[in-house]
């Protein structure tokens, strides 16, 4: 559905993409993981033709460049800085934004009802953007980019600064628009979030890919062993461990155990391991 | 030509919002007009001059200065009050009258005999230094007073007629002081509305919306388009507003409605190119406020906005040949009461049409997305 092949965009000394090139399938929720600064945003602006990249080449679902305008209304888009015109109601953003895609009329308005009630804003439709929460104008971000129903949802950290209940709320559109066979790229940082949301993960660093397969795959090839912490009284033991439930069904055979811990492996672990750096302090 | 309109639907929308903005584009504009309008009632005709106030000072105290002084209080240039000199004096340093004038001792015979050939008669004559062209004034009003009873002798005939033609009234000039003012108000509406329109350029780039726009399906130059579109059409509600009122409330008749309408859509055009050479001077918001507001200050000072060509010196009229100020101006007025012909209007029209050309070119050129 989206192709990046050998994707470079350079600001001056700074390299932001180094030949980035990976692939998000159809219906697929693609994670694009890595710290701030690693080169996200520039890789979603280059897929949606908002930048143009000094190298590379992006396909959208085999039309071609995004470039071209036509191409560009297959692509919805949750920009990471909030996008909206805030003297405006929710509802006339959503509105204004449909017509730029071609909606009109009857279909304009149900649309827009519908997308107020995915934002979880149906009673505030007619309230002003600057009287929302963060939260809120986070939900109402990512409706406009559903505003035209498109098959590919480039979502750019689409919880950054939002509170527990409206990130729930938004696990839940993703969660939806999946089940309803959009493809979907979602960059963000928490590695909980892509643990939780995608299909498959790249983790990127410093605008280049270092490796791109399923949550689980990533963790077995680059994740290590799990980490048993046994408790006695003497102190505590640590032990990595192949296969940590056989282990822990030894140890607590053992008399004078006081408590066990099992560390498995995350995404952390794998940017660890991959970077020599923690997600976390990148 | 539907997201061009949805574009600038939108733009209208945000900018009944904008405090400022309305202010700058609607209300300033009319206190313009009216304030300006209200202090000079008069020098552009139909609002009746007020008398210049002067004291008499007569030291003379004859049957002859007296008569001097009731012909000079007939004059209606002249508004005259008695007092003596220590008074008068003060109150013309005191700014409450233009000048003073002081009939001497022997003033009925100098009188007499300068009819004769004798010596002329010798007035003194107190002015407040501001208000020398009123002092100059006076000096006629005087010396027409002093010949009065030759006039008198002569069955009341001038000895002298001068025929005033006011070459642009006699068609088509100012019916009143509003029909000057209002023009020169207009323009700042205008330039508000191409200050307002260019800084929420500057504001989309950095709130984000001008980003998600271009990953919108539409080119970048029907945003722009868009945003052009909006601005044209404030600028040509603002003007028929604002000339709405001159005409309804002030009494403003323009001369030719179908001129008229081609001045304001050139001054539309005109500074909806300027709009868009505003919006690349500066990056942030405030930035791009202060240098824009800052030329379009500088372009009224110099193009008659702030005070009106004709008073302005030979060398700052050459000048202000560079401002679009002037030209938008000048084709309102050449609409309103200058009585220009169609072929009059093709220059000033023509000016603003090339000038909102180039700066509308320019500007998308220079446009950082």
């Amino acid at each position: 559905m989206l192709r990046l092949e050998g994707l470079s965009k350079r600001y001056g000394d700074l390299v932001a993409v180094d030949g980035l090139s990976l692939e998000a399938r159809p219906g697929e929720v693609l994670g694009l993981l890595g710290p701030n600064g690693a080169g996200k945003t520039t890789t979603i602006r280059m897929a949606v033709g908002q930048i143009a990249p000094d190298a590379g080449a992006v396909d959208v679902g085999g039309a071609g460049s995004p470039a071209r305008p036509e191409v560009r209304g297959k692509i919805g888009v949750a920009p990471q800085e909030l996008a909206l015109y805030d003297d405006l109601s929710a509802a006339a953003n959503l509105s204004f934004f449909g017509t730029l895609y071609g909606l009109a009329g009857a279909p304009l308005e149900a649309r827009v009802a519908e997308l107020l009630g995915i934002a979880g804003l149906a009673d505030r439709g007619r309230d002003a953007v600057k009287t929302f929460s963060g939260g809120m104008k986070r939900r109402l971000n990512l409706a406009v980019a559903l505003v035209h129903d498109p098959p590919l949802l480039l979502l750019d950290e689409p919880t950054a600064g939002v509170d527990a209940q409206s990130r729930n709320r938004l696990f839940e559109v993703v969660r939806d628009l999946k089940a309803r066979g959009k493809t979907i790229v979602y960059t963000t940082h928490y590695m909980e979030e892509a643990e939780r949301l995608c299909d498959r993960v790249a983790i990127v660093d410093r605008g280049r890919l270092l490796a791109l397969d399923t949550v689980a795959a990533l963790i077995r090839a680059h994740g290590g062993r799990s980490v048993v912490r046994v408790e006695r009284p003497g102190g505590e033991e640590r032990m990595e461990s192949a296969d940590p439930l056989a282990d822990l069904q030894r140890v607590l055979k053992e008399p004078a155990v006081r408590g066990v811990h099992v560390e498995r492996p995350d995404l952390e672990t794998v940017f660890l391991t991959l970077t020599g750096r923690s997600l976390r302090d990148a | 030509m539907r997201d061009v309109r949805a574009l600038a639907a939108k733009d209208l929308r945000l900018m009944l919002h904008d405090r400022m903005g309305l202010f700058f584009g609607f209300a300033f504009p009319i206190l313009y007009a009216v304030f300006f309008g209200i202090i000079s009632s008069g020098f552009a005709g139909g609002g009746g001059g007020s008398a210049i106030p002067i004291a008499v000072v007569d030291e003379d105290g004859t049957e002859a200065s007296a008569s001097f002084v009731a012909d000079l209080a007939k004059d209606p240039a002249v508004g005259v009050e008695r007092m003596d000199r220590d008074a008068a004096s003060e109150r013309v340093r005191r700014g409450k009258l233009a000048a003073y004038v002081v009939i001497g001792k022997g003033f009925g015979d100098r009188r007499a005999k300068a009819m004769m050939g004798g010596e002329p008669v010798r007035f003194v004559l107190g002015s407040d230094p501001a208000r020398q062209a009123e002092a100059a004034m006076l000096q006629g009003v005087l010396v027409r007073a002093v010949f009065e009873p030759m006039r008198a002798a002569m069955g009341g005939r001038e000895p002298v007629v001068v025929e005033r033609e006011a070459v642009q009234r006699r068609r088509f000039g100012p019916n009143n002081a509003y029909a000057v003012t209002f023009p020169q108000a207009i323009l700042w509406g205008i330039m508000g509305c191409a200050a307002g329109f260019g800084i929420s350029l500057v504001i989309e780039r950095t709130q984000g919306t001008l980003q998600r726009l271009a990953m919108a399906p539409l080119g970048r130059a029907r945003i722009l388009a868009g945003k052009a579109l909006a601005c044209f059409l404030t600028i040509v509600a603002v003007t028929a507003l604002l000339l709405g009122i001159a005409i309804a409330v002030f009494g403003v008749r323009p001369g030719s409605y179908p001129l008229l309408a081609a001045g304001i859509a050139s001054n539309a055009v005109a500074f909806t190119g300027i709009m868009m050479l505003l919006s690349v001077v500066g990056k942030t918001e405030r930035a791009a406020a202060s240098i824009g507001w800052g030329v379009l200050v500088l372009l009224a000072m110099i193009g008659g906005g702030m005070i009106p060509l004709f008073v302005m010196p030979p060398w700052l009229q050459q000048i202000a040949s560079f401002s679009p100020v002037k030209w938008g101006i000048l084709a309102l007025e050449g609409a309103i009461w200058r009585g220009f012909s169609l072929e009059e209007m093709m220059l000033p029209c023509g000016i603003l049409l090339a000038l909102g050309a180039v700066c509308f070119s320019l500007g998308a050129r220079l446009f950082r997305w």
